[in-house]
């Protein structure tokens, strides 16, 4: 296998995993909304996972690192367009969901905690499935 | 006006007997690029449009041009 060959299986399998956190990020804040779990050491976890998330969506791992070949093959033009674009899917799904929220709020009282939650959630969602959407179509 | 990039780079990698990964390889970026450049869904920068260009031993404007 040369290197392209396994820059590419290694960009499906970060695709397959944003898909993964994805799944995780809204599992957890379905189950902590549902159950009205604002308390901050709560919170704690959920943090961890959007900090290690919106990371990962960022080329800046690759570029605090000394970039091996594969690591310069996984962000290359085609990466970073990816990632401008799914940047852009997260910043709707943000304005989206914040705007349904205050629209529904006389009806459905939210504290200010879950809908930071659910706005962060839906931004990073739809930028994940965005970007991993993008790299798996590009690569077939 | 809407303006495209229009581009004979599958011919001119075929032609040149190359596939895509061979050509991705030759100027350090992946087979997705080469992939997506082919298919008119993404637009190269200029460095690469001159990689391209020059990996595959022509010129540039024959290889992109604007489509109107």
């Amino acid at each position: 296998m040369n290197l392209v060959e396994k820059a590419e299986a290694r960009s499906r399998g970060r695709a397959v995993v944003f898909y993964l956190l994805s799944v995780a990020l809204l599992a957890s804040t379905i189950l902590s909304v549902a159950n009205g779990h604002d308390e901050p050491n709560r919170l704690l976890p959920w943090f961890v996972m959007i900090g290690a998330s919106a990371l990962n969506l960022t080329g800046l791992p690759f570029r605090w690192s000394r970039c091996g070949p594969i690591a310069r093959l996984m962000n290359d033009e085609t990466t970073r367009d990816h990632r401008r674009s799914s940047f852009e899917a997260g910043f709707w799904a943000m304005i989206l969901s914040t705007a349904s929220m205050t629209a529904i709020l006389n009806a459905v009282p939210f504290s200010a905690v879950t809908m930071g939650r659910v706005a962060i959630t839906a931004g990073l969602i739809a930028a994940l499935t965005s970007f991993a959407t993008l790299e798996l179509r590009a690569s077939r | 006006m809407n303006e495209t990039l229009g581009n004979d780079l599958k011919a001119a990698r075929e032609a040149a007997g190359l596939t895509q990964g061979g050509l991705a390889q030759a100027i350090g970026v992946s087979r997705k690029t080469i992939n997506t450049v082919e298919n008119g869904v993404f637009q190269p920068s200029t460095l690469l449009a001159l990689k391209l260009a020059r990996a595959l031993g022509r010129p540039v404007e024959s290889l992109f041009w604007i489509a109107d």
